[in-house]
């Protein structure tokens, strides 16, 4: 494998660990899909739609996100939202993250 | 043809390879997306098919897509946790059948049992190799299929901290006894199915000077009967399958060999003990041989009898290797626990 490929291959498995926590602090307030992804790239953290849209269905069915279709506007659109649970199970990952980084950062001779 | 009919097929695509219950949510959800995407790329202007094309590519296969919604996940028709089993057993049976329908075809060609053209023969005999590889392709592929779906356990049961013990010595089964055994199986059912004249008694100086050799069984019977033999040596080869792959004593291999080795019994006892299973002239053979008078009657008993004899052999060892199996796999269940 080129060079080039072999580390966008390993950012891309990077980028995956953190997806999930991304989303789960996006949702305080209600969003579709598209303007998800939108926010997301907006912060710097690019998410494919073919990744973001079956995430946040996967999010849905294990209980961390619920959605509600809207038809009032021009097009059918779902929003999701994060739950008690999912709000729960995100201040743990959070506190994982923060220990993960500064190992991370240790390991990496940052300190 | 319009963005509106390559937006509904791509739709369409993704959507029926899903379980009813998600079908219409993503239908829609996947729309809005689409029209989301294109209204983002085009900034109020109307969507070229390039466009679109763009955005479909993107959304990638449509196969794929389904797959990341697919609530079931990855499902196999032999996953990887067979799939090494799977190809161990198959390889070996193909193998083995192959070999036995090329043996056949030689017997039957040396026995003068086919007529005809060489290339229709050869024809005939490339078509019997290829549709049997089919046929064992089939059933070694359902039965796992059937292990997958069911999710049965063939190896160890999960709990790591309960693993079974590794094998002594004698608790091993030999790999190379069970694929011998399945050669050996193979074989001779391929002599029994296309040449069964073939298994017979050969006698040298005979008081004529001559020598002959004549078929032991009543061969056109043999040929009514090629089922029970199919069925027979089937369980055989099944048993020594089984085998194979768990490798070592349990209490399932126990069971499997006590069925299977049950089976060869009842279908040998359904084809030897027939009165019109031994070839006549066995008989006329006997009258040939030149015996002191007083054994006559003893040899000549022995030789109309061997149906009996080679049945009793076949249940003696198949009893045998039932009690022996069934006693090692209990000690070795119990071992294990």
């Amino acid at each position: 494998m080129e060079q080039n490929e072999l580390l966008t291959s390993m950012v891309m498995e990077l980028r995956r660990g953190t997806l999930v926590l991304s989303v789960l602090c996006s949702l305080d307030r209600p969003m579709y899909g598209y303007s998800l992804l939108s926010e997301l790239s907006g912060h710097g953290i690019p998410v494919e739609t073919n990744t973001l849209y079956p995430l946040l269905r996967r999010l849905e069915s294990q209980g961390l996100l619920e959605s509600e279709w809207n038809t009032e506007e021009s097009k059918p659109r779902k929003y999701y939202k994060i739950t008690q649970f999912g709000s729960e199970i995100r201040e743990k990952l959070k506190d994982y993250w923060r220990k993960t980084a500064e190992s991370m950062s240790e390991i990496m001779g940052d300190q | 043809m319009t963005n509106n009919e390559l937006i509904d097929r791509y739709v369409y695509a993704v959507s029926a390879q899903l379980p009813g219950s998600i079908r219409n949510d993503v239908d829609k959800e996947l729309r809005t997306a689409i029209s989301d995407m294109l209204d983002e790329r085009c900034d109020g202007m109307t969507p070229s098919e390039n466009d679109v094309k763009v955005v479909l590519t993107e959304l990638g296969d449509p196969s794929e897509l389904a797959l990341k919604y697919d609530p079931r996940g990855e499902r196999w028709l032999i996953g990887p946790k067979y799939y090494r089993s799977y190809f161990k057993v198959l390889t070996i049976v193909l193998i083995a059948n192959t070999c036995a329908l090329i043996l056949a075809g030689i017997v039957s060609a040396m026995a003068g049992e086919s007529s005809g053209a060489w290339y229709s023969i050869a024809a005939e005999w490339l078509n019997n190799i290829w549709n049997t590889a089919l046929a064992v392709f089939a059933v070694v592929t359902i039965v796992f299929a059937v292990l997958e779906y069911k999710k049965v356990n063939i190896g160890s049961n999960g709990d790591l901290m309960n693993l079974p013990p590794v094998p002594e010595k004698n608790e091993k089964i030999s790999r190379v006894d069970s694929i011998i055994g399945i050669f050996v199986g193979a074989i001779i059912l391929v002599v029994f199915l296309f040449a069964p004249q073939w298994v017979g008694l050969g006698v040298m100086n005979l008081p004529d000077g001559g020598s002959r050799f004549v078929s032991l069984f009543n061969v056109p019977v043999v040929k009514d009967l090629w089922f029970l033999f199919v069925v027979s040596f089937g369980a055989s080869i099944a048993n020594d399958c089984f085998k194979l792959i768990v490798a070592r004593y349990n209490i399932k291999v126990a069971i499997v060999n006590a069925v299977c080795e049950a089976v060869t019994i009842i279908m040998s006892a359904f084809i030897l003990l027939r009165s019109d299973i031994v070839n006549p002239q066995i008989s006329e053979l006997v009258s040939e041989l030149d015996v002191a008078p007083e054994d006559v009657e003893v040899v000549s008993g022995i030789f109309s009898h061997l149906n009996v004899l080679i049945f009793g052999l076949i249940a003696v060892f198949g009893l045998i290797s039932i009690v022996v199996t069934t006693v090692k796999g209990i000690k070795y269940s119990k071992a294990a626990k």
